[in-house]
């Protein structure tokens, strides 16, 4: 027959320690907290990139038509849009340090998640469409002694892959990223709840 | 940073042994314990600054762990595994003795338990002082007296009623 004592002894001697190390736990903490900013950051530097190589042809490209032109500027006002709100992404998420001031990166990525919205949202279908405009007017002129075959199977791949990215690329990649997002919140608000 | 990091270091060497006890108590899952301490004491890490009460850093650390295993309990709608010495015993058949064997056994025991008798039994083993644990707990030290009388009670029961089997 064991007394309460006993179990104490029991408890006590027990071998038992945690696998995990403080470097583990380190570790943990800071991975993870600039995915986020990492995803928005590569979306600005593509567009940005994208933008610098139509301003090239725009500026130093000689076309005889100006629908060329105005194609080229359609497609760089919806790319210069896009980098705007990309910017203001991206400013939003790294406002605040989560492991420093987690109250204040709660707000911010309540914010960046409105945003996104936004972004993913009706701006995604203004920026396709003016995409395919500014590609359309541009090549007008860039296939005009091209066959026609060469032409319908150009455009017919442009519409599919439109398509495609707005129904089916766009779904997958933004879901994935609203899950993280939502994840984070659910997560530093349970969080909140428990020092208030 | 570096000072935090430093800070934590400590905090994590002086208390994460009690802390994966309790959660290993709260869960009888040594995975799901390992998880809970870790998620306890990135909670920690974030909430460091807000901390001033350097004296009872250990019960702010137990407290936040509690609530994380109330919460994995409560969201996730698990129940703490009954059965701990299968696990104990596949894993680890070369670390097999009696005294592990009274450790799973105790385990089991707590396991039985309520889960608010879970707890507050993991700190008493661990030997903290009452006034500590109706802290942590959220219960008044009387009201504490009498259901620790009342665990210690049962468990010793379980422990013996289950080492006559």
């Amino acid at each position: 027959m064991k007394d309460f004592d006993h179990l104490i002894s029991v408890w006590q001697e027990q071998p038992k320690q945690p696998r995990l190390s403080v470097d583990d736990v380190l570790k943990q903490i800071k991975k993870g907290i600039h995915i986020l900013e990492n995803k928005v950051l590569w979306g600005i530097i593509s567009i940005s990139i994208a933008i610098v190589f139509t301003t090239g042809l725009t500026l130093f490209a000689v076309f005889e038509q100006r629908l060329s032109y105005i194609g080229l500027f359609v497609m760089l006002a919806g790319m210069i849009s896009y980098l705007v709100l990309q910017i203001g992404d991206y400013r939003t998420i790294s406002r605040h340090d989560l492991t420093l001031n987690p109250g204040a990166y709660l707000n911010s990525l309540k914010e960046y998640q409105k945003r996104r919205a936004y972004l993913n949202g009706r701006f995604y279908y203004w920026f396709a469409l003016m995409l395919c405009l500014g590609i359309s007017l541009y090549t007008i002129e860039v296939f005009e002694n091209k066959p026609l075959i060469f032409k319908i199977i150009y455009y017919t791949a442009c519409a599919v892959y439109i398509l495609f990215a707005i129904f089916y690329l766009k779904d997958r990649l933004i879901k994935r990223e609203e899950k993280r997002v939502s994840y984070l919140i659910e997560r530093l608000e349970r969080l909140e709840g428990q020092f208030e | 940073m570096a000072d935090k990091d430093a800070a934590f270091r400590q905090i994590f060497e002086s208390n994460s042994k009690k802390i994966y006890r309790l959660c290993y108590g709260y869960t009888g899952d040594e995975d799901a314990a390992h998880d809970l301490l870790q998620e306890t004491f990135v909670k920690v890490w974030q909430n460091l600054d807000k901390f001033r009460n350097t004296a009872m850093i250990s019960t702010w650390i137990y407290r936040i762990a509690v609530n994380t295993c109330l919460t994995y309990l409560r969201s996730e709608k698990r129940q703490a595994k009954e059965e701990l010495t299968p696990q104990l015993a596949e894993t680890r058949r070369e670390e097999y003795s009696e005294k592990n064997e009274q450790i799973a056994l105790l385990y089991k025991c707590i396991a039985k338990l309520e889960e608010s008798e879970r707890i507050i039994i993991t700190m008493v083993l661990d030997e903290l002082p009452y006034p500590e644990i109706a802290e942590i707990s959220g219960i008044s030290e009387g009201n504490l007296r009498v259901k620790i009388h009342r665990i210690k009670q049962r468990l010793t029961d379980l422990y013996n009623q289950y080492e006559r089997l």
